[in-house]
Parts: structure tokens; C-alpha cells; sequence
């Protein structure tokens, strides 16, 4: 097929004035990067861990040690999302398919970023409630169900303490809102900025989870968990 | 372990025949049913009849946009650059749920029409023109309207010529759509676009409000999958990574870091503030 010029078209994307850039603000394009103005390879990867350059590219600010602590056992808290979560069984599902590597971390980005978004929006009043001072009751949603959950936030409390000099006020949080609640104090504050968090926090785990399985294991995988049921409507 | 089980009215597999939303596949569908068709059923559970059928077929033509510069199959070409087509079109996908442009904001417009018809059915009389001027004068944000770039939108007129020819433009919707984009036009100077019309008509098919974003979802995909398709065959290296001076940073400028100051400084880090608890 040779493919000849088309005629000389006018519309929308010739008429207008357009940018004629792409407009960088937190990495500068480049063979030395910088984030939010500080040097990568010279400043953050020799002063920083990993987990404290997230939270700088997150809020733009370098944290103190005590922060950078907290924001790590929050991620490593948040991290473990089990086969039985949605994201984790949707990159197994990828994985069962034959899909490739990038179809399994893609599928678990896109489960992991929606599954974040459910999570910051069910807990809307534990963030409106954190930023008026959390001197009320807590709402519901951000309580313990039950004495599992209290167990995990007793750990969170003691390695805060431990790690960081970072107390969590001794209210009957459950764990996602104490895991909130951390990352809110480290100065992850809007919504958006939470839920980069925890998927950042989930992404590897989850697609190990999958990739630990076999590639095309169809044969593998329990067809009716949980069970489908068909019906059929009165025509 | 006891996991409660989910209805699906969607399909059923067999050996030698399968179900969708009701119908044998093989012996009710197979020659019967288009694959547009099927795709309505796939968003209402039920069959659209053939003149209706043809009307989204009109839509779809008219929505077919697929200049490779717009926003969201711009998207779709960045993606691709990679060579994968199935990734690049999912991504081009994922920025479509919100009001801004797509599928979301027709369902906007269409929920416009739906509380005008509700207003006008509950007005006890006072007639469509005064809900109209009512609806007009209250609302600062009106789904469906305004023309970027150019004083009308092209999509709409075409598909207007479509229902006139169809003789369409006395359903309830379109000529609700009609009357309200006269009075938006003479109150604030701004027109239609196709959100305005795709939704009225969709309304006046029978689809409800909540249907409208996956059938005009089902409608745009030629254009996603046409850039998918070429930008993945393409795998362009220009759009995978773009010459540096092709960006212009506006963030911070460099500075140091306050432990890279403090190793300057003979290992000292600065005073840090002290944590302080979210409640006493």
C-alpha cells in the first residue's frame, strides 16, 4: 500500500494557539534529576531512603527522620493486600491468563488505584474528623470492628513509638483509619495524595503474589469462588 | 468457607450452547442480532429494536473524532508507543469517568433532561417553555453546552440532519433538547454540543440515565481502538521519550537538602520541630 500525502486539512489543533512544551513541575527533564529541587543522585540517594523520597515527590518536603520512619511503617503496614483482596486476585487472574509481566503489574495498578480510591472515599468522615482536630468522637467508620483489628493497631502504636517517637493518640481506631491517620501526621493530607500512597505502598507485593503463580495456570484457578448464579428475566 | 453466591443475569456457558441475558447464543442471537446489538444488550440486558439500532449507528458516526491529537486518544498514543495495542486502549479508557469530556459528561446532559421532564411533569401546567426559562435561570453549570474552538459543533448539526431524516425530531427528548438549546442560546450565548443531542436521543430510545456513559462508551470505541491499533503498530520512539528541551520546568529550583546541608556542616543535622499528636 503506498501512502500518498493527505489533502491540506484545517481544524481545531491548527486554528488555536497551543503550548508548544510539555510543563515539568516536580522532576526536571534531564541526565541529573532533580525532584522538587533536590538533586537525586547526589542528595536524596545518599541522605534518604527509598520510602522518604515518596513522601518528598508526595508533599514536596524533605521529611525529618522521625517522619521518614513513620511514613515506612505506614507503607510497610499498608503493603501486605492478601490473594483474597480484589487487586491481588485480579494480577493473579492477569497471571492465570498468560498475561504478561506488564499485563499482571498493570491490572493490579488499575485494582490497586481503584481499590485506594473505594477506601479514601468510605472514609471520608475519618479524614474530615482528623482535620477538625479529632477532638469528637470517632466515627463509626474509623473504629475497630473487632479485637484483631485492635491487635494490629497496638503493633502499629509500638513500632511508631519504637522506630519514629511517633504517637498515635489512643483512640479505638480500626487499622485503615490508624493507617490514615499516620500518613495524614507524616503530611500526606488530601485525598489524592493517600491514595498514591497506598497503592505505592501495595503495587509489588501484590504483583509478587501473582507472579509467584504459574503463567497460564487456568486449570489452577477455583472457577466458582464465589460461586456465579445465572438467572434469567421473564421476557 | 462459605462464600455467598453473586445472581448474574449477564451469560451462562454450556457444552453445546450458551446463554446471554436470556437468549440462546447459538440458536436465538447467531444471525439475528447485530454486533452493535449485542453490545446494547450488553448494557441493558435486553434487545433494541432495528430502527433504533440504525439511529445509534448514526450516533456512532458522528462521534467518530479519532484525530490522534485529542486529549484522550493523545493518551492512547503515548501508551502505545511501547507497542502494546490492548494496554494502550484500556489506558485511553480510564480518563473518560468524569464530567469533563466522554461518556460521563452525556450522562450529565442526560440527567438534565430527565429533571426537566420530571419538572415539567410535575408543574401542573405550566408548560415546557416556563420550566425551560425556570431551569435556564437557575442553573450556572449546564451539561451539554458550550462549543470549544469552534462557534458550533459540527457532530450535533449532522446528527441533527439524521433525525430529521428519520423523522425523529418530535420525540420528547430531542425536541425538549431543542427548545432548551434555543433558550440557552438566547440567554447566554452558547450552543449545544453533542453531549446535548447524543443524550436526548439516547433518552428517547428508552435507555435510562445511569445506561448512557457505557453505551456512549460502546459508540466511541472506533476511535480508541484506531489509535490503539496504529500507535501500537507505529511504537513510535519520538513519543516514547520526548528531546529534553521539549519540557519546560517550572517547579523548584535546585536546593539542598536539609541532611545534604548538615553533612556539609560536619554531620550535624538541623533541629527538627517535634512530632506533635493529633489529639492531647
Amino acid at each position: 500500500m503506498t501512502s500518498v500525502p493527505a489533502r491540506v486539512l484545517d481544524g481545531p489543533a491548527e486554528g488555536q494557539p497551543w503550548p508548544e512544551t510539555l510543563t515539568a513541575r516536580v522532576v526536571t527533564p534531564g541526565p541529573r534529576p532533580r525532584v522538587h529541587g533536590y538533586d537525586v543522585e547526589d542528595d536524596l540517594a545518599r541522605h534518604y531512603r527509598f520510602g522518604e523520597a515518596i513522601l518528598l515527590a508526595l508533599t514536596g518536603l524533605p521529611p525529618d527522620p522521625a517522619t521518614g520512619s513513620a511514613f515506612e511503617i505506614a507503607l510497610t503496614f499498608l503493603s501486605p493486600l492478601a490473594v483474597t483482596e480484589a487487586p491481588t486476585h485480579a494480577a493473579l487472574l492477569a497471571r492465570a491468563c498468560a498475561g504478561s509481566t506488564a499485563a499482571v503489574t498493570g491490572t493490579a495498578a488499575v485494582a490497586l488505584a481503584e481499590h485506594a480510591r473505594w477506601l479514601v472515599a468510605r472514609h471520608a468522615p475519618t479524614l474530615a474528623w482528623l482535620e477538625g482536630g479529632g477532638d469528637d468522637e470517632v466515627p463509626e467508620i474509623a473504629r475497630a470492628l473487632d479485637d484483631d483489628e485492635r491487635r494490629s493497631v497496638r503493633r502499629l502504636r509500638d513500632v511508631l513509638i519504637e522506630r519514629a517517637a511517633f504517637q498515635l493518640p489512643e483512640r479505638d481506631f480500626g487499622r485503615d483509619a490508624a493507617l490514615l491517620a499516620v500518613l495524614r501526621l507524616c503530611g500526606v493530607r488530601r485525598a489524592e495524595q493517600m491514595e498514591l500512597a497506598i497503592v505505592a505502598s501495595r503495587l509489588c507485593t501484590s504483583v509478587a503474589e501473582a507472579l509467584a503463580g504459574a503463567r497460564g495456570a487456568l486449570r489452577d484457578y477455583p472457577l466458582n469462588l464465589p460461586p456465579f448464579v445465572y438467572v434469567e428475566d421473564a421476557r | 468457607m462459605t462464600v455467598a453466591a453473586l445472581a448474574t443475569r449477564v451469560a451462562h456457558a454450556g457444552y453445546v450452547d450458551h446463554r446471554f441475558f436470556g437468549y440462546s447464543t447459538l440458536t436465538e442471537l447467531l444471525g439475528a442480532e447485530t454486533c452493535l446489538g449485542l453490545n446494547v444488550m450488553a448494557v441493558t440486558g435486553r434487545r433494541i429494536d432495528r430502527e433504533s439500532l440504525d439511529m445509534l449507528d448514526d450516533l456512532a458516526v458522528v462521534m467518530t473524532i479519532a484525530d490522534p491529537r485529542i486529549w484522550p486518544l493523545k493518551l492512547t498514543r503515548v501508551v502505545a508507543s511501547y507497542g502494546g495495542t490492548l494496554a494502550a486502549f484500556a489506558a485511553g479508557q480510564l480518563c473518560l469517568e468524569g464530567d469533563l469530556l466522554g461518556p460521563w459528561s452525556t450522562m450529565y446532559a442526560a440527567m438534565l433532561w430527565d429533571e426537566l421532564r420530571t419538572s415539567v411533569d410535575h408543574a401542573g401546567g405550566t408548560g415546557l417553555d416556563a420550566e425551560i426559562a425556570s431551569m435556564v435561570a437557575r442553573k450556572s453549570r449546564l451539561p451539554g453546552y458550550g462549543v470549544p474552538f469552534r462557534p458550533r459543533d459540527e457532530r450535533l448539526d449532522a446528527l441533527r440532519a439524521r433525525v430529521v431524516r428519520r423523522d425523529w425530531q418530535t420525540r420528547r427528548y430531542w425536541s425538549m433538547q431543542e427548545a432548551f438549546s434555543l433558550r440557552v442560546h438566547e440567554a447566554r450565548g452558547i450552543g449545544p454540543n453533542i453531549a446535548a443531542g447524543a443524550s436526548a436521543l439516547l433518552l428517547d430510545m428508552g435507555f435510562a440515565v445511569p445506561d448512557v456513559p457505557a453505551i456512549m462508551t460502546v459508540l466511541m470505541q472506533n476511535n480508541f481502538v484506531a489509535n490503539a491499533v496504529e500507535g501500537a503498530r507505529q511504537a513510535p520512539a519520538a513519543l516514547r521519550s520526548l528531546p529534553v528541551d521539549t519540557a519546560t520546568y517550572v517547579g523548584e529550583p535546585p536546593r539542598q537538602s536539609p541532611r545534604a546541608l548538615a553533612a556539609l556542616r560536619g554531620g550535624h543535622l538541623p533541629a527538627e520541630p517535634p512530632v506533635e499528636p493529633i489529639t492531647g
